[in-house]
């Protein structure tokens, strides 16, 4: 990562003091990838942009749909240097493979843990999982639940798992680890299906309190649409097993150590080595404040593979700048889903036994 | 029969037998294709919908003139008759394809069950309230005594079913559609009409291009051409060929400016979904191999031009307004380009003369249509390079 990054208070910067060092970042980190990742090298030719001009603004940079990383293997070092490889969970098939070395995954962590120490405090809490022991079973190879849960797991001690393995709540533990931190705050942490299908419901009715529970939950609603769960309605639940504080994260795989946090406002902020934008499908131009559009991330993490600039499948809206009520400088924005999908059109898709 | 089935109109599949005969290009079809197309065209209603605009016009007192005419001079002597029962498994997504068949059908004097898919379709819906209210007329009784539009999920005892019935099947892809349903079995004597997966292209000559050509009437064509259906029809093209018989590059500095327009004039609607997936297949074509991708202020035109023939990244073209763009130097050059079974080539500024090299330089690989720019959706008794009205009926020899 660009050394001036480095010193950087993770939400300090205003927009105005971040983007210019952000525009060098990227710009650094385009020349990068071209020199090492041919298949970078030739998508910019072919959309004709030249990689040693920089751009005048974040927009200015040609963003990578997510999707490449299903199809290609887009690297930026040689294989040896592999360190670590990232899946995605891909629920639709084909995972995306992201390559890491040992310096990309050291300094994903160390992002990772400066961001949540800005909503956990310095001190490391006492950590409950809302997961079982096995999903990080297979060390060389990370699904992002496990991924997820290892990289957290830095911020916490006393690590506890809250599923046995076969999902069920295992109130032995929980209960015991209630009663070890009882005037504490603590972590508690997990995939926000995970929370809500297997831990939420069993903690209310086991009677245990947290009452010094943060909960950091990330992953998704997609799973919860499908039960008509909005935000509202999981912060409602959480507050009725006296877990007040609830920040919802997002994040992607595809760009480890870009991990946006929910504010006391229901906003989710960009870090200072991050950004957002938000783009109208039909012209590709940034869309103005208020209104939703395709979300693009950026980061000047990615040095290892070709991920600074992405397009991701997911609809946003930025709501501004510096301006969150939170108090947070730079850009704040909602995640508002998946694009949603309109049916196929043509003549195939006849048949599917799967769904009726 | 199972009661699994909804009958939307017509009557019960298995009384379908009990209709009395009828001789090809009868009165009674004849009066009900004739009132069909009266209040297509008729209604106001339904100019909302350009396909029900379309089979109104094919259905027209000249184009059931036309289809007469072909059905007089196919069928290689013999004498024709009903082939029976005709089962139609209708795709799921092209709105009212499945008509087309269906009247053939009619005209050669058959009975059909219609399956259609439950997917939603405003135009589907307003063409089966339109039939729905024909048949309800006592005049078309015996139309309403030999078809039934039918609809039931993805049932395959009640496909077998219909399938003991039919002496005919006609189905549409896609592939996997097509490889699961024809291998549910039929008499011995039902032989199956397969629609599979296709792909299309349009052929542009440059040197017609020059000059004072005709460039509004070329835009529109092609729109129609692309963006009815969004780009997925099999007739829908995907690859815009140039036979560089002129100044390619004067051609294409002419033409897309012009398109652009065109599209921003006609502003198609293409929603998120549809334009991320295409950028991203785009980006997945240019990450692998050397192209030239123009995607200005509007993405709902992409476009993508190839160093050299690929006919795999045509397999993953999805539509909405993509066109992957080659250039053939020569008309020897333009079979390359053409995927294998390439379904219909759109032709733009080719006469008579130009045809038959097209065709002789083609051979084989000719494919099953060689129409003019802006009539790629136009349906033809000759489809998928079947002869519809032999398909759907009995070519009888009859000696002294």
């Amino acid at each position: 990562m660009d050394a001036r990054f480095d010193p950087l208070p993770v939400y300090g910067l205003s927009v105005a003091e971040k983007t210019p060092l952000l525009l060098e970042a990227l710009h650094a980190l385009t020349l990068h990838h071209a020199a090492r990742c041919a298949p970078y090298a030739r998508l910019l030719r072919a959309f004709g942009v030249d990689p040693a001009a920089q751009p005048a603004t974040p927009a200015g940079f040609l963003p990578l749909t997510v999707r490449q990383f299903k199809q290609h293997r887009l690297k930026s070092i040689p294989d040896q240097e592999v360190f670590k490889t990232l899946l995605s969970s891909g629920t639709s098939g084909t995972p995306s493979v992201i390559c890491l070395d040992r310096e990309a995954a050291a300094v994903q962590s160390r992002v990772l843990v400066r961001i949540m120490q800005h909503w956990l405090g310095k001190a490391r809490l006492p950590m409950l999982i809302a997961d079982h022991a096995g999903v990080i079973k297979d060390r060389a190879q990370f699904s992002a639940r496990g991924a997820g849960i290892q990289g957290m797991a830095m911020l916490g001690r006393d690590h506890t798992y809250a599923l046995r393995e076969d999902m069920s709540f295992d109130h032995d533990a929980v209960a015991a680890f209630a009663e070890r931190h009882s005037d504490a705050p603590v972590l508690l942490f997990g995939f926000t299906w995970m929370v809500w299908q297997y831990f939420i419901e069993p903690l209310i009715a086991s009677g245990i309190e947290l009452p010094g529970g943060i909960l950091l939950h990330g992953g998704g609603w997609k799973k919860l649409e499908a039960q008509a769960v909005d935000n509202a309605a999981f912060k409602a639940r959480l507050a009725g097993a006296g877990i007040a504080r609830v920040h919802n994260y997002y994040g992607t795989v595809e760009q480890t150590g870009s991990i946006f946090v929910e504010c006391g406002h229901g906003h989710l902020h960009a870090p200072v080595h991050a950004d957002v934008l938000v783009r109208d499908a039909v012209s590709g131009e940034p869309a103005p404040f208020g209104r939703a559009g395709v979300l693009e991330l950026l980061s000047v993490l990615p040095t290892s593979y070709p991920g600074h600039v992405l397009l991701t499948d997911d609809l946003g809206v930025l709501h501004g700048v510096d301006d969150c009520p939170c108090g947070l400088p730079g850009a704040h924005f909602s995640v508002l889903g998946r694009i949603p999908r309109a049916e196929a059109r043509g003549c195939s898709d006849t048949f599917e036994p799967e769904t009726a | 029969m199972s009661d699994a089935i909804e009958l939307i109109a017509g009557t019960a599949p298995q009384s379908l037998r009990q209709a009395p005969a009828l001789a090809p290009f009868s009165e009674p079809v004849l009066g009900f294709l004739a009132a069909l197309s009266a209040a297509l065209l008729g209604e106001p209603a339904w100019r909302a919908h350009p396909g029900l605009v379309a089979l109104g016009f094919w259905l027209r007192p000249a184009g059931l003139a036309r289809l007469r005419a072909h059905a007089d001079g196919s069928g290689g002597g013999g004498r024709r008759r009903a082939a029976g029962v005709v089962l139609h498994l209708a795709p799921g997504n092209v709105d009212n394809l499945f008509a087309y068949p269906w009247v053939i059908s009619l005209l050669c004097g058959n009975a059909d069950v219609i399956r259609l898919s439950s997917r939603p379709s405003n135009e589907r819906t307003a063409l089966l309230e339109l039939i729905r209210r024909l048949l309800a007329d006592d005049a078309h009784a015996a139309i309403r005594a030999r078809c039934a539009i039918v609809r039931y999920g993805h049932d395959d005892a009640v496909t077998g079913e219909l399938s003991a019935l039919a002496d005919r099947r006609v189905i549409w892809g896609s592939d996997a559609t097509i490889a699961h349903l024809r291998a549910l079995p039929a008499p011995p004597a039902c032989q199956d009409i397969l629609f599979p997966d296709r792909q299309s292209a349009a052929l542009l000559s440059a040197a017609a291009l020059g000059g004072a050509a005709d460039l509004d009437n070329l835009v529109e064509a092609l729109y129609r051409d692309a963006y009815t259906f969004d780009q997925r029809a099999c007739s829908s093209p995907r690859l815009l060929l140039w036979l560089a018989d002129g100044d390619v590059e004067a051609a294409r500095a002419r033409f897309w400016p012009a398109f652009a327009d065109c599209v921003a004039r006609r502003q198609p609607v293409l929603g998120e979904a549809d334009l991320v997936d295409k950028l991203a297949a785009v980006q997945s074509v240019a990450l692998e191999q050397e192209v030239v991708v123009e995607a200005g202020h509007d993405r709902r035109l992409m476009r993508v031009l190839l160093s050299r023939p690929d006919h795999a990244v045509l397999a993953g073209h999805g539509g909405a307004g993509l066109f992957f763009e080659g250039i053939a130097a020569d008309t020897g050059a333009i079979g390359g380009w053409l995927p294998p079974r390439t379904q219909t080539l759109t032709h733009w500024g080719f006469d008579g003369a130009g045809l038959d090299a097209l065709c002789a330089a083609l051979g084989q690989d000719l494919p099953d249509r060689l129409v003019p720019l802006g009539h790629a959706l136009d349906f033809d008794p000759l489809w998928d390079g079947m002869d519809l009205f032999e398909r759907l009926s009995r070519q009888v020899r009859v000696m002294p």
